[in-house]
């Protein structure tokens, strides 16, 4: 009997609250069952008071508001777009990373600098030397000897590294001082960071020539690399006029 | 034969949605004004207070213009839009307490019940505001606002034969604390 209570329960409120006709199985138990003729006049009570205790207000109308605030917060962007944009930025912070986290390997002048370098033309890093006092150059980089383990070579422009100028004669390859040469200026000028195999021999050499696209003007770097010392020479010709194949 | 007024409501509203999702703000300005005032009178019934329901109102709109690239349009705008506001709503009950006469079952039972009916109305209102919240949302869904089950089961995130066990319970509780109230009948 309890089972069939439960059962008519809903079809008694549903009664109640709209009014449609009981099904006739539902109307033949609230005939023989007391509490379930309770339950109906209970629902009937509670809901015709129901749709009297809470009176609605009118309606604001907000749509200023709304459309002001809309208008400020606009769609949010997919979240897929927001995943990759994550991604590249993560990809680009740590392929930065890596690039200078790379080992730099054995560079030719880091512990062994050119005695013939004034210590206070020497460069910040020891690692580098001048090569042109051209900025952002185009060039043109070709190899002339390699002997043994050939180096790994990079060149870039480095503006923030000053030194004298670059028209060191082919004889005297270590720029000279500012009170060797008052009248030069400081400028932004290249480097080149030579760096050794793992099992150099004990006499190893490098050089290249590379030209300035723009100028005409070439350039020949050598590194030497012997046990006791590295040298570096390096020169630099106007247009029309060709380095020698080898350095000095 | 003309489309029924209901139908034809659904299908410019479904109109107006895929505008709003283009990005077409008018479109959206329309769709707030169709439906703000069912969603402020569902904000009212279930929390009692009228600024609430205000905010409430104005903060399902922003919701679901935020939200209206996820709106698979597998159920009715307005349903959506409704669970959005009945979620707000609990939200809101859960923060703080915004029950308009949190007085306890006994007390109410003890309180003197007179021929008028104005004050059985007023007890009620009480009775209802005591109510947990997940209860009073469902008597205001079925009983006061005449919502579908899969209406009622869209908008609170549950199953259709959830939200009549669920109604079953509520509809007990308030029956049981109207009580002392429908014996003087």
């Amino acid at each position: 009997m309890m089972h069939e209570c439960d059962r008519v329960g809903d079809a008694i409120w549903e009664h109640a609250r709209t009014g449609a006709d009981l099904p006739a199985d539902v109307s033949r138990h609230i005939g023989g069952c007391p509490e379930c003729a309770r339950l109906l006049s209970d629902a009937r009570r509670i809901l015709s008071l129901a749709e009297h205790a809470i009176p609605v207000p009118d309606a604001p109308d907000c749509r200023a508001e709304v459309m002001a605030r809309i208008s400020v917060a606009e769609p949010r962007r997919p979240v897929w777009a927001y995943a990759c944009a994550l991604l590249v930025v993560i990809l680009i912070a740590g392929y930065a990373l890596l690039r200078e986290a790379r080992p730099p390997g054995r560079i030719a002048q880091t512990n062994q600098p050119s005695p013939k370098v004034s210590p206070t033309e020497q460069p910040a890093n020891p690692g580098f030397i001048c090569v042109d006092p051209v900025p952002q150059r185009r060039t043109q980089c070709r190899p002339v000897t390699a002997q043994h383990h050939r180096p790994r070579v990079r060149h870039w422009v480095n503006p923030k590294l000053m030194v004298a100028g670059a028209n060191t004669q082919q004889q005297s390859p270590v720029p000279r001082t500012p009170e060797d040469q008052p009248s030069m200026d400081r400028r932004p000028v290249a480097a080149v960071s030579v760096t050794w195999g793992a099992e150099p021999s004990e006499s190893s050499s490098y050089a290249y020539t590379e030209r300035d696209e723009a100028t005409g003007e070439t350039t020949t770097c050598r590194v030497e690399k012997s046990p006791g010392a590295v040298s570096i020479f390096m020169e630099s010709k106007p247009s029309g006029q060709e380095p020698p194949s080898k350095g000095a | 034969m003309g489309i029924p007024g209901e139908l034809l409501l659904t299908q410019v509203s479904e109109n107006l949605v895929g505008l709003a999702r283009a990005g077409d703000t008018s479109a959206f300005d329309r769709l707030v004004s169709m439906h703000q005032r069912e969603v402020y009178a569902l904000a009212y019934r279930i929390l009692g207070n009228a600024e609430d329901a205000a905010d409430i109102q104005q903060e399902t709109f922003v919701r679901a213009w935020r939200n209206l690239r996820r709106f698979r349009q597998d159920a009715a705008f307005s349903t959506w839009l409704h669970r959005i506001a009945v979620n707000l709503c609990l939200s809101a009950k859960r923060r703080k307490s915004l029950v308009q006469c949190d007085i306890p079952p006994e007390e109410l039972a003890s309180q003197s019940v007179g021929p008028n009916p104005g004050a059985d109305v007023a007890a009620l209102r009480r009775i209802i505001g005591s109510m947990p919240a997940h209860h009073r949302v469902l008597i205001v869904l079925r009983d006061l606002e005449g919502r579908s089950f899969e209406e009622i089961a869209g908008m609170i995130g549950c199953s259709v034969g959830s939200a009549r066990s669920r109604l079953c319970k509520a509809r007990g509780m308030l029956r049981e604390r109207m009580r002392p109230y429908l014996e003087e009948e």
